[in-house]
């Protein structure tokens, strides 16, 4: 347009003010730092045309040695070359040997020494515990048999095919592997095994325990990034086929539905298990805490086999003992009836039986409704020690009440919580399958945030704000100079990690749906998301160009602010101007009459800045409109109609500033004179020509006697109390009166 | 996983205090993203060619005249041209690299010079350009297959062809250009500005020795990357060239002897039957060479001069360029290597000036390099590779190189021109394999031939050559360099032309990265798979850097995206340091569960914190400090408990030692320690880059020893290029300090 000028001279419009701070591009649209959309990936954030995803299914009979707690199994895997090129060789993971002798994760942790140190922690920094981990691999065979070449680079191992494998073909191999499983008390490994002493019964919690496919994708080739400890996993959708040889007395729960229940249960557990798949109001308990007791005491030395079938998951765990409590309940997704199963010993109960199914259960349906309905059988909840993790449909969840049976409610929250959020998971990486190794954020931020959602929902009485933009001011505020960005990848991330992986996104994808976007657009969006990449390999810039193609929010500054900086929310407001209009009455005549130009910032310097509105309001005179206003129109607006809409009105010049760098919307809530109290809310695209001071007019009916930025904490400002105007100097008069006496 | 402190507790730091020394977090280990272009249907994520992956050929049909009354060439040609790009041309760009000699030309005119005193003739006339030249392609036509003009635009060092119907994909188009130029004396160097072929003039017998190349209009390529690369010859970036087939008649005086790139098709045309039969003779001659045109003939034909032409034909397929040699002094020995199923003829072209060195050592050299290079990369394709010598060259084209190092008149050499020639020799053969067959774009990336093929040099060198003195490859090599002025410093990853140090940086800084890779990073099995993986793939194709950067580490996983950051896009350097040491023994007697609850102030432990008795060696003794059972707390709701009184036994005899390593240069490195214990054993330990990857520049690790420690070495076989070893040493030497103030204070 050509006239822009006049507008921007027209006194109620934005002043251009000198900026100190360089022009930084805030609301620059992201271009390079997303990867170029092409036929794999579409601009608009879906799969493209030419989009294609590796497949491995997988035929396991793996075997539990209760005596000498040693894993050992054979896999047949079919892998499926989707890929539009050959390939030669194949990469699997071969996560257990974070625990082996040579662990790179070992070789390079950092520690220092400090007196008094217990022998536990000690023995775990230098690598004195004793335990011999990792896989050993027997044999690598194609299907006739025949060795194939593999080779071991720590946790990842390469097999060269015995001939090339082209799109559209399969390959199918054999391996044969076993390790030592872990003690969870010692190793606090994703999986292992817990001791119990009293009764010398273990309860086994299996994963990462077989060779599994690497992805192999169109953005990173083979994702063979090693396994650190931080950056969990990326894998690969099929369907798993699994023989778990166990003690006979063992109740096992695993991914996948149960194929041969006549073959491990009791007459009584099968009428059980029949009941509870078809009992949608209460849980229905398949082993009770007095047959789980009989069992620690038996202890047979007699072996049984269950044999699991998943379709299209990316992963299988399972978990196994005698000690195991088994309760279930039916919950209706959609036209399914999905099970929700809880097992956990008695040293979990009374808590684990009140409260696990029913977490479970509420985290499929919040889920369901936000996302994609939930696709598989059952979910599963297995108490263990220590936090929480998630495997498709089965989770390990920690927290039990104390020895007497009681609990408070803080472990009453965080048990509830970390269900929840483990259930959840299985979206979040579990079908919306993401790259965990490279971005944390995309299962556990997402995570988070739908995790937030479902207890305030749910459980509105928890304490929720960890992932609110509330509940992360504290992480904002820390040292930037080694803060990451949360796009960071998850093995850099260090003190970092959970801030950046968990809360900081789901704050900011609260602060999205409750300020920015709106839950409307938001929720949409976000469903979309999930339609579009459930059962494929989202990245972030997928995330990130699906949530504006499907709302028509433009958010790359926000992406840029929040995910790819570290910049914090800090808005001041630095200066308040109070104006009332003169009324022409007094001088209708004096056309002409104008303020001097400068007029009323001598005034203004005169006096200084305000402080509060004590001073009383300035006046100010409007002027009938100048000829040359009008360009080459010949019509006129009504001068007086429009003064007496304004004239013994008050109008606010609030002077806002960007202190911290990240650009926010600005919430303002006017109190007046009356009490009354008004909110009114400016998206962020307010900064986008100054990114850090911005001017603007406001027209109010009635006096205002306060202004508040942010008034409900939506935002992340990291510093509320210059967000006030008057500023409360009652607080700080105290501040000095208490000075003085010291 | 739900995140809960407890879990990251036990796998890292456990419940001991890590030291905070906040620096600034860069980023040196975040993956590459976009710093590279993202992967698509041509290029794959993996590194491999993708499967739309497509690139250009053009054939060629030449014949041209060599006049040596003078020295000018005469040619036409006839360039078949495929339009395998999914795109509709609608004109062609063609390189003439001739006319960087041109009267007007860019790199003259924007040469930097400046006066100094006592300026030699030769290098004034350089800087002002007086050589008397007239240099340049003289374009006489440019018709398309029926002899129809077409119309053409010369823009310095590159022509426009317009073709009179748009070029669609999968056609192909025909066309002809007839051109000529002077041929430039090599011995005016600099004076023009591309001295990488020319002519020799030997006063003595009045004869001329001609390396002849960039010699006819050469298609650019077009590529899914940049479209045409047309960048304008300035000298430094070499040359960007398509595959195809050649047919080359060559005229040139009937005494002459012509090697070129490609196998000759007319031998009995131009040979003696004498000749004819030692060629055949060496084809099969796989312990030495066969010497096929002797010293005596090559002299005798010095002599005689003849007036008559004749005209040597040869055909090359599938091969990036088109070279010649000719010359009447030329001497010609070959003799045949196996090479997988094949047998190709390493040869040498060389005037008696060459001799004796030259029929002791070129062929030889060309040999190894057809092994080594084969082994580490593919199997030579080619028919033959020829090193030709010329004066003070070493230049690549296919199949053909001009190599030089001359021994003195009496026919003695140093040791020094021996290894220049035998190094000289091994670069330019295994220039064949990057970036003749492995086709990179000289005119961007000239460390994705010169460094690369650098390092594979450096690796035929230590398996042919081990006597040997090695100029490049191994890291401490590099460290002269890595110290040196940063004003001139480029990271490897910038164009050709912007580089001011550019054999340190585009060969050798490149051949050394490669050489960590291999020996100290990721260890000669995975490196060398992966390395032969990048050949396979990109052989007879165009690969681009991050082609190669994905490619090594899709093969290996072996996560190198700190490595290309730190060594290709940045110009730190490796400057480690052992900070600080502390040396702790267990306190027995605290150590006992009767003493649980006795716990030692912390300020008893912290006189060995900076303010230690002898905080530069270990005469202080080790530190006591305690260990104590395990907290009920630290298990949480485990009700299993570790046996404490155990493992206290298990360390309380252990020497613990906290090391304080810090990363002053900026690149992370791995960290290679070796220790060496009272009893004079010693011990290496390597521990992974990885160990930076939270804390860039400052970490501090606990070690148990059973033995004590008499001191301790950073990087002791210098695998790092660290480019101060003073501060890797602990017990500091004293010694050595002390000796420096000596020598100070002498001066």
């Amino acid at each position: 347009m050509r006239y822009t000028i006049s507008f921007t001279l027209c006194i109620l419009a934005l002043q251009v003010l000198g900026q100190e701070k360089p022009w930084a591009g805030k609301f620059e649209q992201l271009d390079q730092l997303l990867p170029t959309p092409n036929s794999y990936r579409s601009g608009s954030g879906a799969p493209g045309p030419a989009y294609w995803q590796q497949q491995a299914d997988y035929d396991i009979a793996v075997e539990i040695n209760d005596e000498t707690q040693v894993l050992a199994g054979t896999e047949t895997i079919t892998y499926y070359n989707r890929a539009p090129e050959s390939m030669k060789y194949l990469w699997l993971q071969l996560d257990q040997n974070i625990n082996s002798d040579n662990s790179m994760t070992q070789a390079t942790t950092a520690g220092a020494i400090r007196d008094s140190v217990p022998a536990k922690s000690l023995a775990t920094t230098v690598g004195a515990l004793g335990y011999k981990g990792g896989f050993t691999i027997k044999a690598v065979k194609d299907a006739q048999g025949k060795p194939i070449p593999f080779l071991i680079n720590y946790t990842m191992m390469r097999i060269d095919l015995p001939s090339i494998l082209k799109q559209g073909e399969r390959a199918i191999f054999s391996v044969e592997w076993s390790y030592n499983i872990n003690d969870r008390m010692k190793i606090s490994d994703r999986g292992g095994m817990e001791y119990f002493p009293a009764d010398k019964n273990y309860i086994y919690t299996i994963a990462q325990w077989f060779p599994r496919m690497c992805v192999f994708d169109d953005y990173e080739g083979w994702q063979n990034k090693q396994f650190l400890g931080a950056g969990e996993f990326t894998l690969t959708f099929g369907n798993y086929r699994v023989s778990i040889t166990v003690p006979a007395d063992h109740i096992v729960g695993a991914t996948g539905w149960l194929q041969n229940p006549t073959e491990v249960m009791t007459g009584e557990q099968m009428d059980r298990f029949e009941k509870a798949q078809k009992s949608t109001d209460q849980q229905v308990w398949i082993v009770t805490q007095a047959e789980a007791l009989k069992k620690e005491k038996d202890r047979s030395k007699k072996t049984s086999t269950w044999k699991f079938n998943a379709e299209n998951v990316r992963d299988f765990a399972f978990a196994t003992s005698r000690k195991f409590i088994w309760d279930a309940q039916a919950v209706r997704i959609g036209a399914r009836t999905v099970l929700a199963q809880s097992l956990y010993s008695k040293e979990a109960a009374p808590l684990w039986p009140k409260e696990s199914t029913k977490a479970v259960k509420n985290a499929l349906e919040v889920y369901s409704a936000r996302t994609i309905d939930y696709p598989y059988p059952t979910a599963y909840s297995v108490n263990w020690v220590g936090g929480g993790m998630e495997y498709p449909m089965i989770s390990y969840n920690g927290r039990r009440p104390k020895t007497d049976g009681t609990y408070d409610q803080l472990t009453l929250e965080r048990m509830v919580g970390v269900i929840v959020h483990e259930v959840g998971h299985n979206w979040f990486p579990m079908i919306i399958n993401s790259d965990e190794r490279q971005s944390t954020w995309m299962d556990e931020g997402l995570n988070s945030f739908l995790e937030k959602e479902t207890i305030r929902e749910r459980y509105p009485d928890f304490d929720f704000e960890s992932n609110t933009p509330k509940g992360i001011v504290t992480f904002m505020k820390g040292d930037k100079s080694i803060m990451r960005p949360v796009i960071a990848s998850s093995d850099n991330q260090g003190d970092d990690f959970g801030s950046n992986g968990y809360n900081k996104p789901a704050a900011a994808l609260t602060l999205l749906r409750e300020t920015v976007m709106g839950p409307e657009l938001f929720d949409k969006a976000f469903q979309e998301y999930t339609v579009r990449w459930a059962f494929k390999h989202p990245k972030p810039a997928d995330f990130f160009r699906t949530m504006e193609d499907a709302s028509a929010v433009d958010l790359d500054w926000f992406w840029r602010g929040w995910f790819f900086g570290t910049d914090h929310v800090d808005l001041t407001v630095e200066e308040v101007k109070w104006f009332k209009v003169k009324p022409t009455s007094l001088d209708p005549e004096k056309k002409k009459v104008t303020a001097a130009k400068g007029d009323l910032s001598v005034k203004q310097g005169q006096k200084g800045k305000a402080v509060d509105f004590s001073q009383g309001a300035q006046e100010l005179s409007v002027v009938n409109t100048p000829g040359t206003a009008y360009s080459d129109f010949l019509s006129r607006l009504d001068d007086n109609a429009i003064r007496g809409k304004i004239e013994g009105k008050n109008l606010y010049e609030l002077t806002l500033r960007n202190t911290g760098g990240l650009v926010s919307p600005v919430i303002i809530e006017w109190t007046f004179k009356d009490g009354s109290r008004e909110i009114e809310r400016i998206p962020a695209e307010i900064w986008r020509e100054n990114e850090t001071e911005v001017k603007k007019v406001f027209l109010k009916e009635k006096e205002v006697v306060n202004i508040m930025i942010d008034p409900n904490l939506e935002t992340a400002d990291i510093d509320v109390r210059d967000n006030v105007f008057p500023k409360r100097a009652t607080e700080s008069k105290f501040d000095k009166i208490k000075k003085g006496k010291n | 996983m739900k995140k809960l402190i407890v879990f990251f507790a036990l796998v890292s730091t456990a419940a001991l205090a890590q030291e905070s020394t906040p620096a600034k977090w860069q980023g040196k280990f975040e993956q590459l993203d976009q710093l590279l272009p993202t992967p698509n249907e041509y290029r794959s994520g993996s590194g491999a060619p993708g499967p739309k992956y497509w690139q250009q050929r053009a054939d060629y049909v030449i014949t041209a005249e060599l006049t040596d009354e003078n020295q000018s060439i005469t040619g036409s040609e006839t360039i078949k041209y495929y339009n395998n790009s999914p795109d509709v041309l609608t004109y062609l760009w063609l390189q003439v690299d001739q006319n960087i000699n041109a009267k007007d030309n860019n790199t003259q005119k924007t040469k930097i010079t400046v006066v100094k005193d006592s300026v030699d003739t030769k290098s004034m006339a350089q800087n002002l350009g007086l050589f008397d030249f007239d240099g340049g392609f003289k374009i006489k036509a440019v018709k398309d297959g029926s002899g129809k003009a077409l119309v053409y635009k010369v823009n310095y060092t590159m022509m426009r062809v317009d073709l009179l119907q748009p070029l669609l994909p999968g056609k192909q188009f025909s066309f002809s250009v007839d051109w000529s130029f002077n041929i430039n004396n090599r011995m005016h160097g600099a004076s023009r500005n591309d001295s990488r072929s020319g002519l020799e003039y030997f006063p003595e017998d009045g004869n001329y020795s001609y390396i002849i190349a960039q010699w006819f209009p050469r298609m650019c390529v077009y590529d899914d990357v940049v479209g045409w690369q047309h960048k304008q010859f300035l000298g430094q970036g070499e040359f960007t060239l398509a595959f195809g087939d050649y047919e080359v008649n060559l005229t040139v005086p009937a005494d002459h002897i012509v090697a070129a790139t490609g196998m000759i098709q007319n031998p009995k045309e131009v040979l003696t039957t004498a000749q004819l039969d030692r060629f055949e003779k060496a084809k099969v001659s796989f312990d030495k060479p066969v010497i096929i045109a002797t010293q005596a003939e090559a002299i005798q034909r010095e002599k005689t001069k003849v007036k008559e032409k004749k005209t040597w034909k040869f055909k090359a397929e599938n091969v990036r360029d088109f070279a010649f040699a000719t010359s009447r002094k030329f001497i010609w020995d070959a003799q045949a290597v196996k090479i997988g199923d094949k047998n190709p003829l390493a040869m040498s072209y060389y005037p008696k000036e060459g001799n004796p060195l030259w029929e002791q050592e070129s062929t030889k050299a060309v040999r190894a390099a057809l092994i080594t290079y084969s082994k580490y990369t593919i199997d030579y394709p080619y028919p033959h590779a020829t090193s030709v010598h010329h004066a003070s060259i070493g230049m690549e084209y296919p199949m053909i190189c001009f190599n030089g190092r001359r021994p003195n008149k009496d026919g003695t050499w140093s040791d020094e021109t021996k290894w220049g020639l035998v190094g000289v020799v091994i670069h330019e053969v295994g220039h064949n394999f990057f970036p003749m067959i492995i086709n990179s774009d000289e005119r961007q990336w000239t460390w994705m031939d010169e460094g690369v093929n650098t390092f594979v040099q450096y690796r035929t060198e230590v398996e042919h050559y081990p006597t040997k003195p090695i100029s490049r490859g191994p890291a401490a090599k590099i460290v002269p360099y890595m110290k040196g002025d940063n004003t001139t410093k480029r990271p490897l990853m910038v164009n050709s032309e912007q580089v001011v140090q550019f054999g340190s940086e585009q060969y050798h800084k490149c051949a050394t990265g490669l050489n960590m890779l291999r020996e100290t990073i990721m260890g000669p099995e995975l490196f060398d798979k992966s390395f032969k993986e990048y050949a396979q793939r990109w052989a007879f194709r165009h690969p681009k850097p991050a082609d190669l950067f994905r490619t090594l580490e899709d093969a290996s996983a072996v996560d190198l995206d700190w490595f290309w950051r730190g060594w290709f896009y940045t110009t730190d350097v490796c400057d480690q340091s052992i900070d600080q040491v502390k040396w702790f023994k267990v306190r027995k007697e605290e150590s006992t569960i009767e003493n649980k609850g006795k716990r030692v102030k912390e300020s008893e432990l912290s006189t060995a914190k900076g303010g230690s008795k002898n905080p530069n060696d270990f005469s202080g003794g080790p530190e006591p400090f305690s260990v104590i059972p395990t907290d009920g707390r630290l298990y949480r709701d485990f009700l299993a408990r570790v046996d404490d009184k155990a493992l206290i036994t298990k360390m309380e005899n252990k020497n613990f030692y906290e090391i304080t390593f810090t990363n002053k240069g900026g690149l992370v490195m791995p960290v290679i320690v070796e220790w060496t214990f009272k009893d004079g054993t010693k011990e290496i330990e390597r521990i992974p880059v990885e160990i930076w990857r939270t804390n860039e520049t400052k970490v501090t690790k606990v070690f148990m020893k059973d033995k004590e420690v008499a001191n301790l070495i950073l990087d002791p076989q210098l695998e790092t290029s660290d480019i101060s070893i003073s501060d890797n040493v602990f017990p500091r030497p004293a010694a050595s300090s002390k000796f420096d103030e000596l020598k100070k204070k002498s001066k």
